[in-house]
C-alpha cells in the first residue's frame, strides 16, 4: 500500500527567517499523526507545503505517492483549515453541493452525502442558513464536512477544536474519532494536546521549525508523565 | 507553483455560478444599483427642463450613469471578492481540491461577467422601459451603447482581478480607477501631445498609447447620440482589441495566482 504522506528534508524559508526546518516524516495507511507544538513553530506552515498552498524551498513531499500538484491526489484528500470564514453567503448546504461539484461528483451522490455529512456534524437545522450567521463552532463543523464530501483517504485537520465550548469540542472529538476507526489517515495539527494524545497513534513536537520529537504516544510518553510535561521539557519553556 | 491538471470548464462554471451567487446576496450590490437608478431616472427630469435637447439629455446622462454605475459595481466586487477569499482563507478550502488556479481566475472573472449582465440588463431595462414611453427611435442606440459597456467593463474587470492577485484591494481598485480614466484620455492625451510636447513625451505617450488600455475603442454613446455611423471595421477592430487585450490580462493574472504563495 502507498504511503499516504512523506516528508523528506523539507525546508521553507521566507526571505531570512527560516519557518520550516529539514523535518522528515510520513504518515502510515490509517495512521493519526499529531502534530504539536508552540505558535510559530511551523506546524501550519508544513500543512501549507504539503497541500500545495506554498512551495517548499527544498525537499520532497510525497502525497500517495505522488506530487500535490496531480489533480487525482487532490480528489483523495480532505483539508479544515483552521478559523475559517468563507463564502459568507452561501448556505451550509449551497457550500457542501459547490465542494462536490468541484470533485465532479454526481449530483444525486452529493446530495447523498452532504445530507449525511450535515447530520453528522450536527448542522442539518440550519443547512439553509447563510454561512455569516453560523458561530465559530459551526463554521468548524461545516468546514468538517466540506473536507470529507469526497470521502477523502488522507485527512488534514488544522486545529479543529480550536475555539470550540466544551460541548462543541466533545462532539468534534467523537466525529474525529468515529473518522478515524473508519480507516482514514489523519494528519492533525492542535495545541490542545489533551485531544492530541488521545487521537493520536504517533505525535510530533515542533519547535523553531524543526521536530525536536517523534514516536507513539507509548514511546514519547513515559509512565508517570503526560503530554504536557514532555512537551515542556521537548520545548524547553 | 507547477500545475500538472489540463484547463477544463466545469469547475470554471461552478466557481462563477458559486462567485455570481455571493454576489447577488451582496446588499452594498442594491445601495448601488439604487443610486444608478436614481440618477437614470434623473436624466428624465433634466429632459424636462432643456431646450429641445431632452432626447440626447436622456441618453446621454441614462446611459452614462448605467456605465458609470455598472463599472463602479464590477470593479469594487472583484477587489474586494479576490481579497476576501484569500484573507478569509476561502483559498485553503479551493486550492487543494482537483482545481486549477487558471480555472480558479478564469470562474471569478465569468462570475463578474454574469453580474454586469445582470447589472447592465436591470438597469438598462428599466432605462429603455421609461424610454419605450418617449422615444422608440433610441431604443437601438441603447442597445448598442449598453453592449459596448459591457465590453469596455469586462476588460476592466479582468485588470482589477489582475491587481486583485498580488495587491491589497484598495490599491487594486486606486489601480484600475486610474486606468478607467487614463483609458478614456489616451486618445486626448496623444493628440495634445503631438501638438505641443517634444519628441521624448511623443514616445512616451506613444508607448503608452499602446500599453494602456484605450477605452475610448469601446465609447460608442456620443457618436450614436450625435447620429454618426461607427463603420463595421472599427467594430470588428474593437472587438479584436478586447479580445487580445483582455486575454493578455487574464494570462498575466493567471501567471500571478500560480505563483503567488497563500
Amino acid at each position: 500500500m502507498t504511503t499516504p504522506l512523506q516528508l523528506k528534508g523539507v525546508v521553507k524559508e521566507f526571505d531570512s527567517v527560516r519557518a520550516v526546518d529539514g523535518i522528515s516524516f510520513d504518515l502510515g495507511p490509517a495512521e493519526t499523526v499529531g502534530i504539536v507544538g508552540p505558535n510559530g513553530a511551523g506546524k501550519t506552515t508544513t500543512i501549507k507545503m504539503i497541500l500545495g498552498l506554498l512551495e517548499p524551498t527544498r525537499g520532497s513531499i510525497s502525497l500517495l505517492g505522488k506530487s500535490i500538484a496531480d489533480p487525482s491526489v487532490r480528489r483523495k484528500i480532505g483539508y479544515m483549515p483552521e478559523t475559517p470564514s468563507f463564502f459568507a453567503y452561501l448556505t451550509g448546504r449551497e457550500l457542501l453541493h459547490f465542494v462536490g461539484g468541484l470533485f465532479e461528483l454526481p449530483p444525486t451522490e452529493i446530495t447523498t452525502r452532504s445530507d449525511s455529512l450535515l447530520e453528522r456534524v450536527g448542522l442539518t437545522e440550519a443547512a439553509n442558513r447563510q454561512l455569516h450567521t453560523y458561530s465559530k463552532g459551526m463554521l468548524q463543523r461545516i468546514c468538517l464536512a466540506q473536507a470529507l464530501i469526497n470521502e477523502p483517504a488522507v485527512l488534514f485537520l488544522d486545529e479543529p477544536l480550536d475555539g470550540l465550548d466544551p460541548i462543541g469540542r466533545i462532539r468534534m472529538r467523537e466525529i474525529l474519532l468515529e473518522i478515524k476507526n473508519q480507516g482514514t489517515a489523519i494528519l492533525l495539527n492542535s495545541h490542545i494536546l489533551s485531544d492530541v494524545e488521545l487521537m493520536s497513534d504517533r505525535i510530533a513536537i515542533m519547535d523553531h521549525g524543526k521536530i525536536v520529537r517523534l514516536g507513539t504516544v507509548k514511546e514519547l510518553i513515559p509512565k508517570g508523565k503526560n503530554l504536557e510535561e514532555v512537551f515542556i521539557e521537548a520545548v524547553g519553556a | 507553483m507547477k500545475e500538472t491538471s489540463p484547463l477544463f470548464l466545469r469547475p470554471v462554471w461552478l466557481i462563477a455560478q458559486n462567485s455570481y451567487r455571493e454576489f447577488m446576496r451582496d446588499k452594498i450590490l442594491y445601495g448601488i444599483l439604487l443610486i444608478g437608478a436614481l440618477i437614470t431616472a434623473s436624466s428624465f427630469f433634466l429632459a424636462t427642463v432643456s431646450l429641445d435637447q431632452d432626447t440626447r439629455i436622456i441618453q446621454n446622462i441614462g446611459l452614462a450613469a448605467i456605465h458609470l454605475c455598472a463599472t463602479v459595481i464590477a470593479i469594487f466586487i472583484t477587489t474586494t471578492s479576490v481579497a476576501r477569499e484569500i484573507e478569509g482563507r476561502a483559498l485553503y478550502i479551493l486550492f487543494p481540491k482537483p482545481i486549477s488556479r487558471s480555472q480558479y481566475v478564469l470562474g471569478k472573472y465569468l462570475g463578474v461577467l454574469l453580474l454586469v449582465l445582470t447589472t447592465l440588463a436591470l438597469l438598462g431595462g428599466f432605462f429603455t422601459l421609461a424610454l419605450v414611453f418617449r422615444d422608440r427611435s433610441l431604443l437601438l442606440n441603447t442597445l448598442l451603447s449598453l453592449i459596448a459597456s459591457f465590453f469596455e467593463i469586462s476588460l476592466l474587470v479582468a485588470l482589477a482581478e489582475l491587481f486583485a492577485c498580488f495587491t491589497a484591494p484598495l490599491n487594486a481598485t486606486l489601480y484600475t480607477a486610474a486606468l478607467f480614466i487614463i483609458g478614456h484620455s489616451l486618445t486626448l492625451m496623444r493628440q495634445y501631445a503631438a501638438r505641443v510636447s517634444g519628441p521624448l513625451v511623443q514616445h512616451l505617450l506613444g508607448l503608452a498609447y499602446y500599453l494602456l488600455p484605450n477605452l475610448d475603442k469601446f465609447a460608442v454613446r456620443q457618436p450614436l447620440l450625435y447620429g454618426l455611423a461607427i463603420p463595421p471595421a472599427a467594430i470588428a477592430f474593437s472587438l479584436l482589441y478586447w479580445l487580445i487585450y483582455t486575454g493578455l490580462v487574464l494570462y498575466l493574472a493567471i501567471q500571478v495566482m500560480q505563483r503567488r504563495e497563500v
